[in-house]
């Protein structure tokens, strides 16, 4: 796996000089492995937002470097500018309530907004669209033609994704991609991302204070608190270490309460249970560990 | 990119222009600005100076903020000094093409642009050190009378209080949305004047449409709350005049007093 994203002792200060002067980022290194889902987990306010527009290439660091794939975001020639234009395309952002973006007449048109604008020919542009609107599982000809803003809100933040899929990201750089969505469109757009990572390979980053979406679909955690990085690791690790956790403002996923509850109990799960990410392996746990407990006692 | 936006916008403190009550800096504002266009002796516009260099500096905002809000004036500034420059008849300077500059258009070029910068600077000032919901809460108590003969001044300050609330709320909006756009490729900076005014549809749909669900959200929240008007309505924060404004207003006097004297000597 090669290094795809790297950020280099990255700061930034919002609106400095004025009373309302607040650093987000303090000192940031962070590198991204290619292939991998990452989430970055915090609290309101820890900067993990700013961190993701860091990666965009929206906004640029007061001091230190961002590079996709070696390339550093922040250009200052003409010829390094051709570059950072190349770099950033190459990451696909999906912003918080991405839906509140549509403006075309036609999902079609909407989502051929990004491809045009990249300046593709149009023949191109519909097949784009074609394959996108495949990947979020909406029906080509039975939605081109209606307006995005009849959909429900799952389905409106699905075109705005297809929007961002239609550019053929190779990295997927989503911020709170469920928020406000309700279970059903949760749970879809979850599987949505897993499916994209796994049909092609997309190296997806994910920013969420919802532990329980960290937990289902991320094998990498960032957990960020007041602009500095707390934990980083695999998910079991960072999430078993509780109080850090709550340190930064977060819970455990309720699966891992569940099971290191029940261990407090005295069923008797093995350490490594409480890792366990689907109900379905920490039921088969939870029942073998019955089992053999009732086993014992038959025994007597 | 729109967070640099200063023009009136309040700058939290406890300087003693903060605490004046907003009622007496609304009137001694607009008695200041009647004052800079009724008394135009150098004499006068010295005092002027001096007094509105004394509240930058009572503020306590930084003078960069302060300067920072001439910036959208520069250019009417330097318009309006050549103008009178090139215009005003008097003894004369040098000729420059069909113009003759002379001393008259010197100084006369000068005393305008004094005038404008301060009326900016003091009317920033009075933004500057007071918060928009104090401001409004000023015109609503100043404008109360005006009741009687039908104008309705609750509701225009609800009103500006709304769209003042709202204007940070929109330009961080617009500022979202411009960068999902961009992160769609969009470009607003490129091109011609055709393709530029396009690449703005994307981003006013948006805005608009959320400019409507915020209005009717808040439409909901208020009668929720049973809003029905200024009609019997009180305030949490009562207005009230402290020893400071009385000081305010006998200085107010005593310095039109003054810059009469300085005008008819």
């Amino acid at each position: 796996m090669g290094l795809a994203i790297e950020l280099e002792d990255v700061s930034f200060t919002y609106l400095p000089g004025t009373p309302y002067e607040r650093q987000a980022l303090k000192g940031i290194h962070l590198t991204i492995a290619e292939g991998s889902i990452t989430a970055l987990a915090g609290h309101t306010g820890s900067g993990k937002s700013t961190l993701l527009q860091h990666i965009g290439g929206l906004i640029h660091p007061d001091s230190g470097r961002v590079c996709i794939d070696g390339t550093d975001l922040a250009a200052h020639t003409k010829q390094e500018k051709r570059a950072a234009l190349a770099a950033r395309r190459k990451v696909g952002l999906v912003f918080q309530y991405a839906e509140h973006q549509l403006f075309e007449e036609s999902i079609y048109e909407d989502i051929a907004f990004g491809p045009r604008s990249f300046g593709l020919a149009e023949a191109e542009v519909a097949a784009r669209v074609r394959e996108a609107m495949a990947r979020v599982h909406l029906d080509f000809e039975a939605y081109r033609d209606r307006s995005p803003f009849q959909l429900s809100g799952g389905q409106m933040r699905r075109v705005a994704l297809a929007g961002v899929l239609a550019l053929h990201p190779a990295y997927l750089v989503l911020d709170e991609p469920t928020a406000g969505l309700d279970p059903r469109g949760r749970r879809e757009l979850l599987a949505l991302i897993r499916e994209l990572h796994a049909a092609e390979g997309t190296t997806i980053v994910f920013v969420s204070h919802n532990m329980e979406d960290v937990f289902a679909i991320a094998d990498e955690v960032v957990v960020l608190r007041q602009g500095e990085i707390l934990l980083q690791g695999a998910p079991a690790a960072v999430f078993a270490e509780r109080e850090r956790i709550a340190e930064a403002g977060l819970r455990q996923p309720a699966l891992m309460r569940l099971m290191t509850a029940l261990r407090a109990a005295g069923v008797p799960l093995g350490e490594a249970d409480a890792a366990l990410r689907t109900p379905a392996e920490a039921a088969a746990a939870i029942a073998r560990a019955l089992r053999g407990k009732e086993g014992g006692r038959h025994a007597q | 990119m729109l967070s640099n936006i200063t023009i009136g916008q309040y700058f939290p403190g406890n300087s003693l222009l903060h605490r004046l009550d907003p009622r007496t800096k609304l009137v001694v504002l607009f008695a200041l600005i009647v004052a800079l266009f009724l008394f135009d002796q150098p004499a006068d516009y010295f005092v002027m100076s001096l007094l509105t260099l004394g509240c930058m500096l009572l503020s306590r905002v930084p003078l960069r903020t302060l300067v920072g809000s001439l910036k959208p004036l520069w250019w009417i500034l330097l318009f309006t000094f050549v103008i009178h420059l090139c215009t005003t008849p008097g003894e004369e300077i040098a000729q420059v093409w069909m113009f003759s500059l002379t001393w008259e258009g010197l100084s006369h070029g000068f005393f305008i642009c004094l005038r404008l910068v301060l009326l900016l600077l003091l009317s920033s000032l009075l933004t500057f050190t007071t918060s928009p919901l104090k401001l409004t809460d000023a015109l609503e108590a100043l404008l109360s009378p005006l009741k009687r003969i039908g104008v309705p001044a609750h509701e225009l300050a609800m009103m500006m209080t709304i769209a003042l609330r709202f204007v940070p709320t929109l330009l961080e909006e617009t500022d979202k949305i411009m960068k999902a756009q961009q992160a769609r490729g969009a470009d607003f900076t490129t091109g011609s004047i055709a393709r530029r005014l396009k690449s703005v549809v994307p981003i006013l749909v948006p805005l608009f449409i959320s400019a409507f669900r915020r209005a009717d959200e808040l439409a909901m929240a208020m009668e929720a709350r049973c809003y029905h008007g200024g009609e019997g309505r009180t305030q949490m924060k009562q207005l009230r005049f402290v020893p400071l404004d009385y000081v305010a207003w006998a200085g107010t006097a005593l310095l039109f007093a003054l810059l009469a004297a300085l005008w008819l000597l």
